[in-house]
């Protein structure tokens, strides 16, 4: 199928929303779609993989994320497009550049924001501050301190989004360094309780900024056989996160994973694998003024 | 643009019931994408080229450098645990590259922590810079550990209890449920006897749960494992065509 052709077919149904002049129209009306795009662990893989033969040969590269991303955006209002860590080490891009490239390719692919990855700490912290200088999209991290190192102040627990409307959360939990990341390339960082954090974000989030959508990106990993904190035991000891996007262990979910969270209601996790062979997408739609849920869901069945 | 569309997951619909939420209770439709050549973009593709452009005058300056023939390989150098060749392979050369930097030490063996290895597979066909840089991106030195047999028994362990790491030739690990048989040298390991151990200084310093290690005497070489590999990989004597027969690390539980 071509690749316009898909896109406008699976837009099929919300055409209303998409029609601009109508939004213009009526300000005042709400959105009831929100389009999240999602990346993780894409370890500066800004060509595609080589051609020789692999299992990844030819695959992935930046140039078509960023072509697949404008596609979608052209027929979607309200897009916001996020990475789960991990942008940096992979290719020499890195070794040479020290991340410059990766940072101003997300920021002109239109990145809404980021979480750090292990990886992302490969430069050294004062290199991941400088590089920040080339990104137009903050960094999140609501579990590591950086008060006394160079990267205090340079980052966010969290941002809002109002996409047409919708409030969306989205903060960032990262993997615990000692033990993963040299000493000396985290220093004074200080690693807090990922799941503590997580439900304090999920909170505020959820009552002082009202957000609709409570969005986690993080660099745990999706599961682990020992009590290691992932996405899954945190999804599970969680009460306001909505969706989690994962990264770290470079998990390929061909669909989402949707787990009971601590009060029984489901929390969506997904991963797309790594090194950018896969874009992730997840449509939220939000029932019209009135209706309830389930008749929401009958809608939307296919 | 006049190109398939790839792949898209089936259609899942999954209704989330957070409370407090203003504007009542969300359903999710997911789906993704493959990025594969059939949405190469083309001249139309406003933000495809600007991306184009803004590459382009890195790509350039790693080019030639990256491009360069190191060796042949003849068989896929493929990473699995608990060992094999593309494993074996590096920690051989590891081995190789330590004996010619401390000539006034005894290598014992080397080890190269399995995540540190960062491709899964090389070749066949030419062996270039940049599979190098891709198999080892990080900046990591070879160093040399002084251990004692039993602190390598307990370094080994950990090696066997993360499923096996690359190692050379000089080591035979094996386990049986919770007996360790370590064998250096041909040799079993005497436990107030001092070795040295060729590792890349992350390892030494504790990395991949290595704390074993931290605290112990370290001898730098001031060489990265990447260039290492580089100069040592070309010194291949024909078409680099290693196997792995599993005699270097065995689980047998």
């Amino acid at each position: 199928m071509n690749r316009r052709d898909f896109l406008g077919k699976a837009t099929v149904g919300t055409g209303l929303l998409l029609l601009p002049r109508l939004s213009a129209a009526h300000p005042v009306r709400r959105a009831r779609r929100l389009t999240i795009l999602h990346t993780n662990d894409w370890h500066s893989r800004i060509d595609p993989f080589p051609d020789d033969g692999g299992r990844n040969a030819n695959q992935g590269g930046a140039a078509r994320r960023a072509a697949l991303i404008a596609d979608i955006r052209s027929v979607e209002e309200e897009v916001l497009l996020l990475d789960s860590g991990d942008i940096f080490q992979g290719t020499p891009y890195f070794n040479y550049f020290l991340g410059e490239v990766e940072m101003k390719l997300m920021s002109e692919m239109g990145y809404d924001a980021a979480t750090i990855g292990n990886h992302d700490f490969d430069g050294g912290m004062e290199n991941l501050a400088t590089q920040l200088q080339h990104a137009n999209f903050p960094l999140l991290s609501a579990n590591y301190d950086f008060t006394g190192t160079p990267l205090a102040g340079r980052t966010e627990p969290y941002r809002v989004f109002d996409k047409g409307g919708i409030r969306v959360g989205v903060f960032g939990l990262g993997i615990e360094l000692a033990g993963l990341v040299p000493e000396q390339l985290y220093g004074a960082t200080t690693y807090q309780d990922p799941i503590h954090r997580g439900n304090e974000m999920g909170r505020y989030l959820r009552t002082a900024e009202k957000c609709d959508l409570v969005v986690c990106l993080s660099h745990l990993g999706f599961r682990y056989r020992d009590e290691k904190v992932s996405d899954v035991s945190l999804a599970t000891a969680s009460e306001h996160i909505d969706i989690i996007l994962g990264g770290h262990t470079h998990t390929f979910l061909d669909q989402p994973v949707t787990v009971a969270n601590a009060i029984g209601a489901p929390t969506i996790i997904n991963q797309v694998g790594f090194g950018g062979l896969r874009l992730g997408r997840l449509d939220v739609a939000f029932p019209k003024k009135g209706e309830t849920r389930c008749v929401a869901c009958s809608n939307l069945h296919v | 643009m006049r190109l398939p569309f790839a792949a898209t997951s089936a259609l899942l619909l999954v209704a989330l019931t957070g409370c407090q939420r203003p504007i009542g209770q969300p359903a999710v439709q997911p789906q993704y994408y493959v990025v594969t050549a059939a949405i190469e973009p083309d001249s139309t593709d406003i933000s495809a080229s600007r991306v184009a452009d803004l590459i382009a005058p890195y790509s350039v300056q790693l080019e030639d450098a990256m491009n360069r023939v190191v060796a042949e390989v003849a068989l896929p150098l493929v990473k699995a645990q608990p060992e094999s060749p593309l494993g074996n392979w590096t920690a051989d050369l590891l081995l190789a590259a330590a004996r010619d930097l401390f000539p006034d030490y005894e290598v014992a063996f080397a080890v190269q922590n399995y995540g540190g290895l960062r491709i899964s597979e090389i070749g066949p066909g030419p062996l270039r810079v940049y599979n190098l840089y891709e198999l080892m991106p990080f900046d990591n030195e070879l160093v040399l550990v002084e251990v004692t047999g039993s602190e390598l028994t307990e370094f080994v362990s950990h090696i066997l209890a993360e499923g096996g790491w690359p190692v050379s030739e000089g080591l035979a690990a094996t386990r049986r449920g919770t007996t360790v048989e370590i064998m250096v040298g041909g040799q079993p390991v005497v436990d107030d006897r001092i070795y040295y151990l060729a590792v890349p200084d992350y390892v030494a310093n504790g990395g991949n749960d290595s704390e074993m290690l931290t605290e112990k005497r370290q001898i730098p070489s001031g060489r990265m494992i990447r260039d290492l590999l580089i100069d040592y990989a070309a010194k291949a004597n024909g078409p680099i065509s290693v196997k792995s027969n599993g005699s270097r690390i065995k689980i047998l539980d």
